[in-house]
């Protein structure tokens, strides 16, 4: 067996090891920046024709647009989603979708879900979802798109980057970044409200001045770890392990081992 | 087209044409949309058509039958001249009704309406409900083939 492959195939099975810790940590899966920064995602589909569309994960803006196409397919009449699938495609980077045989259109529909797909969450995005069983409140400002044009605002402020700059950045890669914007304006407010007078609460029985933190951001606290925790079961005491226990690292050792009591 | 030729009872002889085969992919999901809407109302006439061959006097009545049902339904005159104009790829104003009913039944029988319904799930385009029928209508042109 090669080598290299093999340190290869270990480190990557490493990686995984460490990504489903991780994931088991936070109660979501979390975006990995450097694969979503140096593997881009793209497809190639064969074609009927014997032609080949070459396909290419798309940017925060077509992303954007995919998702609220996508959503549109479902909402309108029936006679009225095939206009928008094909807008769907066009977006996806498809150049004309029409002239594709019928027998193509699931593979390519199929290759751009693919490598469009979410990878990964971000603790801003995935704790920030209205629940479903939650009416959504619309705010007088609020209009179609606005969420994209506040990653947009923030990146642009932040960074300095042009709005075509951006809207060419990998999605995930994008909102990475934002949340990076929205912790680092957190911690100058944090900064601003401890240099500030309302911050401090005098003590009449202390007769000192105590710090009153700003309230953390919901999905900046410790994740709640949901069904990824094991449940830990009360092991009977007949059940603990009784007599000479060896430690390898120390030699021979006796070890009485202790109920729950002591 | 006038609603007064659709309705008609024109009994001219009917001169079916072949296949979608050259209708363009996008024409052909969206006329299979356009007829998914009113296909729970066809299916009970496309059945009983599969159930009388072509030369039988029976055959008449079920056209007219289903004219009767289109003229009950704008929406569904609509729809239906609608698709069949995309899948003829021609305009079809000066067609009989008698000639539009058979082309659709045409339309509808010859195998490739059913892959377009297939096309149409797979891509996203119909949910669960309008899949049934596509089921149930997929069984009538087997048992047909």
């Amino acid at each position: 067996m090669d080598r290299s492959n093999g340190k290869h195939s270990q480190r990557s099975a490493e990686h995984s090891r460490r990504s489903q810790k991780q994931a088991a940590a936070l109660g979501f899966e979390p975006v990995d920046y450097l694969s979503c920064l140096y593997d881009r995602g793209e497809a190639q589909v064969p074609l009927a024709n014997g032609e080949v569309i070459a396909l290419r994960r798309v940017g925060l803006g077509r992303h954007f647009q995919l998702q609220a196409l996508g959503q549109e397919i479902k909402d309108v009449p029936l006679d009225e989603r095939v206009a928008v699938l094909r807008a769907w495609l066009k977006a996806a980077g498809v150049d004309n979708p029409g002239a594709l045989a019928l027998s193509d259109l699931p593979a390519v529909v199929r290759a751009v879900k693919a490598i469009n797909a979410p990878r990964g969450q971000l603790a801003w995005t995935a704790h920030s979802s209205t629940p479903d069983n939650e009416p959504e409140q619309v705010k007088p400002t609020d209009y179609p798109g606005r969420q994209l044009a506040r990653i947009v605002d923030m990146l642009a402020r932040h960074y300095g980057w042009s709005l075509s700059e951006i809207m060419e950045l990998p999605p995930e890669l994008a909102l990475a970044h934002a949340q990076e914007c929205v912790l680092a304006d957190r911690r100058q407010r944090e900064w601003q409200h401890y240099l500030s007078d309302i911050a401090w609460e005098y003590d009449k029985g202390s007769h000192m001045s105590r710090y009153k933190p700003l309230s953390p951001l919901p999905w900046e606290m410790a994740p709640v770890r949901r069904s990824y925790e094991p449940v830990p079961e009360w092991v009977k005491e007949k059940y603990y392990p009784k007599g000479v226990i060896i430690d390898p690292a120390e030699g021979r050792k006796e070890w009485e081992a202790a109920g729950p009591s002591g | 087209m006038s609603m007064k030729k659709w309705f008609g009872q024109s009994q001219e002889t009917v001169t079916p044409e072949k296949g979608e085969g050259g209708v363009p992919a996008f024409d052909a999901l969206q006329a299979a949309l356009l007829i998914t809407k009113h296909l729970s109302t066809l299916l009970p006439f496309l059945q009983a058509l599969r159930q009388v061959p072509g030369e039988m006097p029976q055959r008449v009545g079920l056209l007219q039958a289903i004219a009767g049902e289109i003229a009950n339904d704008r929406d569904f005159a609509r729809d239906w001249y609608a698709a069949l104009e995309l899948l003829a790829g021609e305009d079809l104003s000066s067609r009989s009704v008698a000639d539009l009913l058979a082309l659709s039944v045409d339309h509808l029988s010859n195998g490739r309406m059913g892959d377009v319904w297939g096309t149409a799930f797979r891509v996203g385009l119909i949910d669960d409900a309008a899949l049934q029928h596509w089921i149930l209508y997929e069984g009538l042109t087997n048992q047909a083939s």
